[in-house]
């Protein structure tokens, strides 16, 4: 979160001081976990795609600014330091995918748990305008 | 791309939402011993939920003060909810740590939870499993107490255990580290218990 902090910075400011704790954050979160880099590259590469989109972003910029990440990605693919990608996966069922879905908000009681995320949701991202 | 100029405020909180809901639906389960991994992605899609309620209240006075009756709606609602469900549990811990005062020093008891997981089917919530390991460091009279290793490792043989123990002469606590052999079961297992 730290990361996307820099990169919003740097997004929003030409700053090269943004854009090199952006990149040192990125470098240090990867280091400690390889979700960091994904999760990443998912809330830059969303903002980069709305920024393009919308205008605002130039493609060269935007490429500039995912480059790191997508650096750290290739070296994660070719070397896979410290990680067994040749492990077993497992994805479930799309049964247990969607069941799993509100699992953050199941404490207790499934039939008030769901209702409950809803309301949070609904709260959050669908106020009357 | 009209409606992309013209997209809410809140617009880019909400497609990251998605994305991230989209990571968990792409992301494997598991991957080898490792397991919850496409989980990870929904904590960072509430965060981001949320974010997305923050910049509609910046958008002015009316919108600030709905989004505090909703907000606060649903976390009165949440409280009264988790009161309802944890007060009785924390009375039934209670009881159990009242009888685990009982237990004459030196006695051997394995604490067992018999109470089925809370929404079983996906065994999310199992407060009891542990009360045994709550109540024998509080109440432990003696330095030859003895805490079960309880896990639910599944091929494991042995596993090694750390444990803070308080060393009733010095008063100090310390560590205490050894490797204990398991019992594997089908999904639990107990080790030989541990000097406390």
């Amino acid at each position: 979160m730290f990361a996307y902090g820099w990169f919003c910075k740097a997004v929003h400011t030409p700053s090269r001081r943004a854009y090199a704790w952006f990149v040192l954050l990125l470098l240090l979160s990867y280091a400690i976990h390889l979700s960091a880099l994904l999760f990443v590259i998912t809330l830059a590469g969303v903002s980069c795609a709305l920024g393009v989109l919308k205008g605002q972003m130039s493609l060269k910029r935007a490429a500039m600014l995912l480059l790191p990440a997508f650096l750290l990605l290739l070296f994660q693919i070719a070397l896979s330091p410290g990680t067994d990608i040749h492990g077993d996966y497992g994805w479930g069922t799309w049964v247990s995918k969607l069941s799993w879905f509100a699992f953050q908000a199941c404490r207790f009681k499934l039939a008030i748990d769901l209702p409950l995320l809803m309301a949070f949701a609904a709260a959050a991202a669908f106020p009357s305008q | 791309m009209s409606w992309l100029r013209d997209s809410e405020v809140a617009g880019e909180q909400l497609l990251i939402t998605a994305a991230l809901a989209l990571v968990y639906l792409i992301t494997p389960y598991q991957i080898g011993v490792v397991t919850y991994l496409d989980m990870r992605a929904l904590h960072y899609a509430s965060l981001f939920l949320i974010c997305a309620g923050v910049r509609y209240a910046e958008t002015g006075a009316k919108m600030q003060a709905t989004q505090l009756a909703a907000a606060s709606t649903v976390a009165v609602l949440n409280l009264v909810y988790l009161a309802t469900c944890m007060l009785p549990q924390n009375a039934a811990l209670g009881d159990y740590r009242r009888l685990a005062r009982e237990i004459p020093a030196d006695a051997k008891v394995l604490p067992i939870d018999t109470r089925a997981p809370l929404q079983g089917s996906h065994r999310y919530y199992d407060p009891f499993r542990h009360a045994g390991a709550y109540a024998t460091p509080n109440h432990a009279r003696s330095r030859h107490t003895s805490l079960p290793v309880i896990c639910s490792l599944t091929s494991l043989t042995s596993v090694t255990v750390t444990a803070r123990t308080r060393r009733r002469r010095s008063g100090t606590w310390s560590l205490s580290v050894g490797r204990v052999p398991m019992w594997t079961g089908n999904e639990y297992c107990a080790s030989t218990a541990i000097s406390w």
